[in-house]
């Protein structure tokens, strides 16, 4: 090793705490790098490898049930390559629990082309045999294996079945009963595949078929096709028809694959930019530091460039260790990371992989990045002259500071110990911008997951508490007339019981379009609740209609705007409606309207979806069983839901916490240190006037409290343009995020930030403690 | 008489411009021997280290020639200075300028790595002295002995010129008196050509040849016959 190299280690070993922090920032950057873009693209890579085998759909509509031979009529548009007509129906299933969970009936054919299915174990039913196959994942969460018999409960009546095969689906990779539940629940939904004719038996639908998924040539636009089915089809019966991209279990795993993506980016260039930043200040400490060392070695033959080599190899280290450490960690997290994934996606092909292009990427970036704020630190070599080795020490660089020539009287004013304090400052206004730059970005990085729990609570308590106030909902798989009201009364003891009915809407403003499921609802209704973005409540309207937030964003609408609606059930004929106001709702997207204004748009007198209700019995219990009950929610089950998955991004926010003290104290830590070494003679000539040591740790605890202010001053807008950032990204028709933030959050982070700071200025006391001030005077080692 | 290492003709250095510039060395011309010992005197601001970092390649002349074994340097690029630097040229510091973090050893290695044939770091170590303290770091190191490693830094690059600013500048009496009986050691074995350059005129004794200066110029060239030995001179 080069005698150099081997000063340089000695420098790093030196000031290991100094050094290992910036290598940590860059480790955590590359960590994050690694393990993101390799799950993100193991993801994307399996996903498109499963799509492809298994011929994911590009359409999918449903339909009242219908004979299966009209279906024949989509094959014929052109573009459409294959058309598959199936029976999708929501049965339940005897697992011998006391509650039965619901089993999402879908009908297969032997020689299907269209999501076919990957078995995992077993073979799929054939012809007439009383068999099925289930989604893997609900058969591991409720003990089934193949062979097992099972009851299937549909319209109250009991079918046995033998469970043929465990499979994977494309279709239902993230496996959630419909956009409510955005969290999977295997125990209690699942997905049964029937052959088509046994299903049809078995639901008494002989000969027909209520849904369709089509498959489309290459060049075929999927969006184009969808407008024209939806403008062909409605009279016969198509509630609703989507893309791809709108297909619940693609929409939701792209969703978090798109967070995920952003987040492959947004951490390793914080934490990037900051050790880049760190290392920059580093090594024009060092270079200053070593002008009389720098002169020697010019003076004695070396040339500027194996002199700035040196601190160029300073920088580089600084992101070589880090890439190297971030790397290995990063691979290893990766793994755990496509490990959790898997436990969410049903993805049969999912593997981590390694992609070596971002593995060099992750060790080049890092090196580019502190090696180039290194490169232009060590520059100052250049300006160096040999001569330098044999001059006396330089007088600090002083001078009237801009707030002496400005306010000379408010300078007269100040305290002594103020003057140096504000001296220092001004004399290294960059670092002292760095420091306080550093405790706003550690405040945003802080505040973003406090905001997110806040919001975690918010959407949860908001849409469960106060805009839908039921405890039950019960739907029904065949519409019921208001007769069922007392029906039900007689089973369950309700303290609060409304109807609702649901029906699929297309609404177009403009040239913009969507199609959503819109409920019906008493005008009265007690169990619902409406505010507009204000927080004003708003009453549903007899007439007009009222439209949550994303869909009026989405479709370019104010309250007071005239939409157009239409549906199977208008027999496709198109009626202008008024939006009566633009309402709150965090998760999902919706349209409501009146039962008035519902039976005036579809003529359909007393017929209902299904009733919302309050009880203190486990209505669940007592009404799954029912025949016509399809399903039965229950806001608890939910909550319990959003609790248990509350843990989960507990333990990420503690990540995020750790990962944003860890960026502060690298910054002011290494601040502190740079400002120390810089002023040491000017501490230890103070020293040497009869400051205690107490004392000069006073000025540097003052210059990092002025840096702190100013910090918390700054992170305030900066954490909240971070989480209107990540808020706006995530929003979609599955969620909305409010960006109402809490006080105490603010707080929350603020104290936090200063317990970072305090941690750094402990540190920083026990290395002033150390310092032989006296020694540094008269030193000349360098 | 030995042929001339260095040659200075008319010599002037000006720093800053107009009114505020100060003249440093005004019209001076010499010429050292090959194997000479030789001093230059003269208080402080009297030129004389804005000479030393000409003839050493740090500075350039605003005008006049500085020729080297008959080369002239003031048409040196900065990288045929830096090599000159690297290959001819020896340097003593009044503040030794050694590297901290470096053990004695290692300051002398970090010049020897720099020639392609350097003197072992623990042969010119030994030679000065420091055969026992070579793995002290300089913290650990009286003045007078860091003064040693600097020299022994030096002379491991086999320099045919040794240019020493103020060595003694920075120690006591006897130490200093030692560094320079070192020098003259050096001088005598390796037969390396020494410059030294002082405010103390009791060091003039022990030269071959003594300059005098005074606000930039030389102002008395004088030959000593018989050069004291270091260990004689008194201040």
């Amino acid at each position: 090793m080069r005698v150099l190299d081997r000063r340089l280690w000695r420098l790093v070993k030196a000031s290991k705490l100094q050094f290992g922090t910036v290598v940590a920032l860059v480790f955590v950057g590359m960590a994050a790098f690694v393990s993101f873009n390799n799950t993100a693209i193991s993801l994307s890579y399996s996903l498109e490898r499963f799509y492809q085998e298994f011929a994911f759909a590009d359409l999918f509509a449903d339909f009242s049930p219908v004979a299966e031979d009209a279906f024949r009529r989509l094959g014929e548009l052109p573009g459409v390559k294959a058309v598959e007509a199936r029976l999708v129906i929501d049965a339940r299933v005897d697992v011998g629990r006391k509650l039965n969970p619901t089993l999402r009936l879908v009908s297969i054919t032997p020689g299907q082309k269209i999501n076919r299915l990957y078995v995992q174990e077993g073979s799929l039913p054939e012809g007439r045999e009383h068999g099925l196959a289930l989604l893997a994942k609900f058969a591991q969460a409720n003990g089934l294996k193949v062979g097992d018999k099972i009851s299937l409960i549909i319209r109250g009546k009991l079918f046995p079945i033998t469970v043929t095969a465990l499979v994977d689906s494309p279709e239902f990779i993230y496996a959630v009963k419909d956009a409510k539940n955005i969290f999977p629940d295997d125990l209690n939904f699942g997905v049964g595949f029937v052959n088509l004719p046994l299903l049809q038996e078995l639901t008494g639908l002989n000969g027909q078929a209520n849904n369709a998924i089509l498959l489309l040539e290459p060049w075929a636009d999927p969006e184009e096709l969808r407008e024209e089915i939806e403008d062909r089809f409605e009279e016969l019966g198509l509630k609703s028809i989507v893309t791809r991209e709108n297909q619940l279990s693609h929409a939701i795993v792209s969703q978090e694959l798109k967070q995920l993506n952003q987040q492959s980016r947004l951490i390793p260039a914080i934490f990037l930019s900051i050790a880049a930043a760190v290392t920059y200040f580093m090594v024009t400490r060092l270079v200053e530091g070593d002008r009389t060392a720098i002169g020697m070695l010019k003076a004695i033959g070396y040339a500027d460039k194996e002199v700035a080599g040196h601190y160029l190899e300073y920088a580089l280290a600084i992101g070589f260790l880090g890439a190297a450490g971030g790397v290995a960690a990063g691979l290893f997290l990766g793994k755990e990371l496509t490990e959790l994934y898997s436990q969410f996606f049903h993805l049969p092909l999912l593997a981590q992989r390694l992609y070596p292009p971002y593995i060099v990427l992750a060790v080049l970036l890092p090196v580019v990045f502190t090696g180039a704020t290194g490169l232009i630190a060590a520059r100052k070599v250049m300006s160096i002259p040999p001569a330098e080795a044999m001059r006396p020490l330089a007088p600090l660089p002083g001078g009237r500071s801009n707030v002496e020539k400005l306010a000379p009287g408010l300078w007269a004013r100040l305290p002594f110990t103020w003057k140096l304090v504000l001296r220092g400052i001004l004399r290294s206004r960059r670092r002292f911008a760095l420091a306080a730059a550093g405790v706003a970005l550690t405040y945003a990085v802080v505040f973003l997951p406090f905001y997110l729990l806040g919001l975690w609570d918010t959407i949860f308590r908001e849409q469960f508490g106060r805009f839908e106030k039921y405890d039950y909902m019960v739907s029904f798989s065949v519409q019921v007339s208001s007769a069922a009201i007392p029906e039900i009364k007689g089973l369950v003891r309700v303290t609060a019981i409304e109807p609702y009915a649901e029906y699929p809407f297309r609404i177009t403003h403009g040239w913009r379009e969507k199609t959503v499921v819109a409920r019906a609802l008493p005008v009265s209704t007690k169990l619902y609740s409406f505010e507009d973005s204000t927080g004003k409540v708003v009453r549903l309207p007899r007439f007009g209609v009222l439209l949550s937030e994303y869909l009026a964003k989405e479709l370019g609408v104010e309250a007071g705007d005239l939409l157009t609606v239409s549906s199977y059930a208008t027999k496709g004929v198109k009626y202008l409606v008024p939006v009566k106001a633009v309402v709150r709702q965090y998760l999902g997207s919706g349209l409501y309207m009146s039962l008035e204004q519902l039976q005036r748009l579809t003529g359909l007198g007393d017929a209902y979806s299904g009733v919302l209700l309050n009880s203190p019995e486990n209505v669940k219990e007592i009404l799954q069983p029912a025949a016509n009950v399809a399903a039965v929610y229950s806001s608890r089950d939910l909550s319990d839901l959003y609790a248990e998955y509350g843990g989960l991004l507990l333990a990420s926010i503690t990540v995020m916490v750790l990962a944003g003290g860890l960026l502060g104290f690298g910054i002011l830590f290494n601040t502190a240190n740079i400002s120390i070494s810089e002023r040491i003679r000017e501490f230890s000539a103070l020293r040497v006037l009869g400051f205690s040591r107490e004392e000069v740790y006073g000025l540097i605890l003052r210059e990092n409290a002025m840096a702190l202010l100013l910090g918390l001053i700054a992170g305030v807008p900066l954490g909240r343009m971070l989480a209107v950032w990540v808020a706006s990204s995530t929003n979609s028709e599955l969620f909305y995020l409010p960006l109402t933030v809490r006080p105490g959050t603010y707080v929350v982070t603020a104290l936090l930030v200063v317990l970072f700071v305090a941690l750094v200025m402990g540190v920083v006391w026990l290395r002033v403690r150390k310092v032989n001030f006296l020694e540094a005077l008269s030193s000349r080692l360098t | 008489m030995s042929e001339s290492i260095i040659k200075a003709e008319e010599l002037w250095k000006v720093y800053g411009r107009g009114e505020v510039s100060v003249t440093a060395l005004r019209n001076v011309s010499l010429e050292i021997r090959a194997g000479e010992l030789v001093v230059f005197v003269g208080p402080s601001g009297s030129g004389k280290s804005t000479l030393l970092n000409i003839l050493g390649g740090m500075d350039r002349p605003t005008s006049g020639r500085v020729f080297y074994k008959g080369m002239n340097l003031t048409g040196y690029t900065e990288a045929q200075l830096t090599q000159y630097r690297r290959r001819e040229v020896g340097f003593v510091f009044q503040f030794y300028n050694l590297m901290s973090a470096l053990t004695a050893r290692e300051n002398v290695e970090l010049a020897a790595e720099l020639v392609s044939d350097p003197l072992p770091a623990a042969e010119v170590l030994e030679r000065m002295g420091m055969k026992e303290r070579m793995d002290h770091f300089p913290s650990q190191l009286s003045g007078g002995e860091q003064q040693r490693v600097a020299i022994a830094r030096a002379l491991a690059k086999k320099p045919s010129l040794l240019l020493c600013d103020e060595p003694t500048g920075a120690l006591d009496y006897e130490t200093g008196i030692q560094i320079l009986s070192l020098l003259r050691e050096v001088n005598a074995v390796y037969g390396t050509t020494v410059v030294i350059i002082t405010h103390n005129s009791a060091v003039a004794d022990m030269a071959d040849r003594v300059f005098r200066m005074r606000s930039g110029q030389i102002v008395e060239v004088r030959e000593n016959p018989e050069p004291v030995p270091a260990e004689r001179i008194i201040w």
